[in-house]
This record gives structure tokens, C-alpha cells and sequence, in this order.
């Protein structure tokens, strides 16, 4: 593009997008205070929001025409240009605060926000802007509809918090209320499907396939079906889990049943946590009996499954094996994490 | 007054002293507290819990014995209008959530200026209303003091402290 066809306005939304890159917090008071109709103002956002390509030598008249007039104070007096260098200063030593580097997003994501903050009083929406820093401002607007920015810059300018300790504070009751709320309705979520598993772990295959096929709009049990608990999971256990499951079953004289249902290599690796002579005994008694039928074999699987997960319930054996797990990645959190390494690149590149 | 008692009543005007100071700098504004008074008497602690039905009580734990730091809804409100930085606030357009943060802010300092005379509290998190609270004087007794808070002229309200004698006389 050639530098002498840049209008001024674009001249303005590549100024005013540099901002928006650099501080988020700062282009948003400037943008506040133009002096624009709503509509050109929202429209004027989402240029800068996703700016179209500019020429690097066209950038760079841009900016320099800026820092000319800047220099000049045609634009700004040298009063609040040295204000706005102080702001920037304490902005980068925020920065340089471990503490103040985790994100507010990594630990709630920002849809739990969204609807947290919908049912809370300006002020409080207010001082959540305020507990945010220069990354975490820029995420949540460009994360929230263009229509409500100009509402939440609202509530931003309508408080002035007196104390920077406070609001750390305050910052840190909104996490620990929303972890809390997270936590727990996924806890309960996690409790319920954990059950829906035992429930259907002992049914066989065809009846589970039955269950799946009637059921395909409600719910996904191939989500499910790797937590399912199989004879030959034993194996998973600990050996010192192994010996307790192997007396609960003795106990129960159910281990003679199971041992004839498991393949070969199974059987010998659960023995091995026996002692020799145990092993040969248990061994020489299972190849004289005679294999069940499928009915009684179904009914030993689900008994042998029932004693595992009574003894997981427990805790006197490993509890997490086989149990139930969302792990459906945290999108917000590598949203804002591959921000924050772009701002690091960009801070990297700029000093 | 007995001895003890005494040199309770003085740790309280130094720790009013010391609390006024905090509160000024943490909210930018300057306070000051006038005046300590102090009940012992429970018809007295029990007529003020009747009659506190809108004040905002954080119940505040040591080892062996519970206290309370109480705000009346004015005294909160006007940090509250502090803290966020406007001229005016009111009362009714201050969300609970943020009155009751003040509080446990206010509760905090408190415990704060306590744990320099040695009486360690520990606050829970919880904020109750004058309503929500059951105290029975057969099983805990407790002395009251009163801290009476001022701005230029203005009085934004008594700050009360409800402990127990006991945990009181480790610090004298």
C-alpha cells in the first residue's frame, strides 16, 4: 500500500490497535472518551479488534507521524504523556509480580465468569475489571459480545478503588467463590457419572450396547466404557492391593470362581503376589475344577467387580483405578496461557 | 474495674488507637476513634444482640472460645463508598457480597492490631446478621467493648467487639 493513501482514520485505528496491543487498560480510557457516535464507536472496536492488514512501512508512518505529534504535544501535553510513561511503568512491575502473572482465567474459565458477573451489582463487575491485569482485561473483552463493552467499561469507570490491598482481596474471595462453585457442581458431575459406571460395568456386553443404542441422544456411554472394571484389571492394582483383593475374594470363596475366568497370563501374574507354595495349590485346585456355565460366570464377574469397588469405596485399596475422570481440556486456560506467551514475545520484541 | 480488667480496658484503647491509624491509611480517609466503652454485664450484651438485628457479625475463633466483630450496616457503607472510590453510596445500592467482604476486611484488621497484644483470632469467613445468631449465656460469657468511629465530626458508628473474658486476661 502506498503511505499517502492512508486515510486518517486509518492512521487512527493503527495508533489506537498499537494501544490495544500494547494496553489494553489505556486504550480502553482513550477509547471511552471519543467523542463518537455509539454505533461508529462499536464499529471503530472491531476494526481495531481485528485490524485488516496494514503494510509494515504503512505501520510505521503511521506510528511515527504519532510520535511525532506526540514529541510536539500537538496531540498530548508532556504532562500526561510523563503520566501515562508512570502508568506504563507500574504496569510492567505488575507484571514482574509472580503473583499477579496467574491468570484469573486459568483458574475459572471465562463462560463461569461471564455467568457469575450477570447476576452481580455494577459495582462488583466494576472492581472485577479493576482486579484484572493488562493480559486478563484484553482477553475478557475481546471474549465478551462488542454490545456489552461499552456496559462493563461503564462499571470499570464508575469505581475508583482507594486500596490496592483490598482489592487483591477481593480478587481473591471472586476466585475462591467461583473455584468453589466450579468444583463442586464438578465434583457432583463426576459422582454421577462414577455411579452410572458401576452401575454399568456390571451388565454384559449386549445389554450395555441395548442400554447405549435406546439411550444414544441422553447420554454417551462410550465416555463411559474405559472406566468400566474388567476381572483382568486386577492387575492394575498395586501387589500389596492385589493380596487385599485376593482375601476379600478368598473370604468370600469367590477366588477359585475367578481364577477359572482369567486368561492364563493373568492368572499367574495375580499368584505371583502369593507365595510359592500358595500359588501351586491355587493353581492344581482350579485346573481340577470343572469350567462354570456363562450364567454363573456373569454372576462371579459382577460379584468380583462389587467386592473391588467396596474396597476402593473403602479406601482399603487404591480408590483412583478405573474411577471416573472428565478430562476435557481447560480451553480458556491455553486460550489465555498462548496470550500471555504472545505478550511475553511481543514485550521480548519491544525491549 | 479489678486489676485485670483494667489493663484490658487500656490494651483496648491502645488497640483503638492502632485500629483508627490502620483504617485511615487503608482507606484514604482519616479516622479516628473517641471513645472505648466496655460491658461486662450480660443483660447489657444481650439487650445490644436483640437490638442488632441489621449488623453485620463475623464471627472471629480462638482455641478455646469464639468472638465477634460487629459493624453496623452506616459503618459499612461508608467504607464501602471508601473503597470504591465515590462520593456518595446508599446504603440500599451496596450488593451484599461487597458489604460483607468490608466486613471481613474491617474483622481482619481487627484481628490484625489483636494479634500484637497475643490474642490470636482466627476469622472463619462467614459473615452472620444480628438475626442469624445464637449465643447462649449459660455456656459463653463475654465482654463487649464498643469502639466509637469518627470522620472530621461526623460518627459513622460503633464498631463492637464481643470476647471472652478469658482469652482476655492472657493478654494482660
Amino acid at each position: 500500500m502506498n503511505t499517502k493513501a492512508l486515510s486518517h482514520i486509518e492512521k487512527v485505528i493503527i495508533v489506537l490497535s498499537y494501544i490495544y496491543k500494547e494496553d489494553v487498560s489505556l486504550f480502553f480510557k482513550i477509547y471511552n472518551r471519543l467523542n463518537l457516535d455509539q454505533d461508529v464507536k462499536s464499529k471503530l472496536l472491531s476494526q481495531i479488534k481485528s485490524p485488516r492488514y496494514y503494510a509494515h512501512s504503512d505501520v510505521k508512518f503511521a506510528l511515527t507521524e504519532f510520535e511525532h505529534l506526540l514529541a510536539t504535544e500537538e496531540v498530548v501535553s508532556k504532562r500526561i504523556l510523563s503520566k501515562i510513561h508512570e502508568q506504563l511503568v507500574q504496569s510492567n512491575q505488575a507484571v514482574a509480580n509472580p503473583a499477579a502473572q496467574t491468570s484469573i482465567f486459568s483458574q475459572v474459565p471465562i463462560a463461569q465468569w461471564l455467568t457469575f458477573l450477570k447476576t452481580q451489582h455494577t459495582y462488583v463487575k466494576g472492581l472485577f475489571l479493576h482486579s484484572l491485569s493488562t493480559v486478563e482485561i484484553k482477553f475478557f473483552m475481546s471474549s465478551i459480545e462488542v454490545n456489552d463493552i461499552p456496559d462493563y467499561l461503564s462499571h470499570y469507570q464508575t469505581v475508583t478503588p482507594s486500596n490496592p490491598e483490598c482489592l487483591r482481596a477481593f480478587r481473591i474471595l471472586l476466585i475462591k467463590q467461583n473455584t468453589n462453585v466450579e468444583s463442586s457442581e464438578e465434583e457432583l458431575k463426576t459422582e454421577r457419572s462414577q455411579k452410572l459406571v458401576e452401575v454399568l460395568e456390571v451388565l454384559d456386553q449386549e445389554t450395555v450396547h441395548a442400554i447405549s443404542e435406546a439411550q444414544s441422544n441422553n447420554m454417551d456411554i462410550s465416555n463411559l466404557q474405559p472406566f468400566f472394571l474388567d476381572t483382568e484389571d486386577i492387575s492394575l492394582f498395586s501387589e500389596a492391593d492385589q493380596r487385599t483383593i485376593i482375601a476379600s475374594l478368598e473370604e468370600k470363596q469367590l477366588l477359585h470362581a475367578l481364577l477359572q475366568e482369567l486368561t492364563e497370563e493373568t492368572r499367574l501374574k495375580i499368584l505371583e503376589s502369593q507365595t510359592e507354595r500358595r500359588k501351586a495349590r491355587l493353581l492344581a485346585e482350579v485346573s481340577e475344577k470343572e469350567p462354570g456355565d456363562s450364567s454363573t460366570e456373569s454372576l462371579i464377574h459382577a460379584q468380583f467387580i462389587y467386592i473391588i469397588r467396596q474396597l476402593q469405596h473403602s479406601e482399603k485399596i487404591d480408590p483412583k483405578i478405573k474411577r471416573f475422570a472428565s478430562t476435557i481440556p481447560n480451553e480458556t486456560s491455553s486460550e489465555v496461557e498462548s496470550i500471555e506467551n504472545a505478550m511475553e514475545s511481543i514485550e521480548e520484541v519491544a525491549s | 474495674m479489678t486489676s485485670t480488667l483494667n489493663t484490658v480496658y487500656l490494651n483496648h484503647l491502645k488497640l483503638a488507637s492502632s485500629y483508627s491509624e490502620l483504617l485511615s491509611e487503608k482507606y484514604g480517609f482519616p479516622c479516628s476513634i473517641d471513645a472505648v466503652q466496655f460491658f461486662q454485664e450480660s443483660e447489657k450484651i444481650q439487650s445490644f444482640l436483640s437490638e442488632s438485628p441489621s449488623h453485620l457479625f463475623v464471627p472471629l475463633y480462638a482455641d478455646q472460645s469464639r468472638a465477634f466483630a460487629v459493624f453496623p450496616s452506616d459503618l459499612i457503607t461508608h467504607f464501602t463508598q471508601h473503597f470504591l472510590g465515590l462520593d456518595q453510596l446508599d446504603a440500599n445500592d451496596s450488593p451484599d457480597l461487597l458489604r460483607e467482604f468490608i466486613a471481613l476486611r474491617l474483622a481482619r484488621y481487627l484481628i490484625e492490631i489483636y494479634g500484637r497484644f497475643d490474642v490470636k483470632l482466627n476469622a472463619s469467613g462467614l459473615v452472620r446478621s444480628g438475626t442469624e445468631l445464637v449465643i447462649n449465656p449459660a455456656i459463653e460469657s463475654f465482654i463487649m467493648f464498643q469502639l466509637s468511629i469518627t470522620h472530621a465530626t461526623e460518627s459513622l458508628g460503633d464498631t463492637t467487639i464481643l470476647i471472652s473474658p478469658e482469652l482476655m486476661k492472657k493478654s494482660s
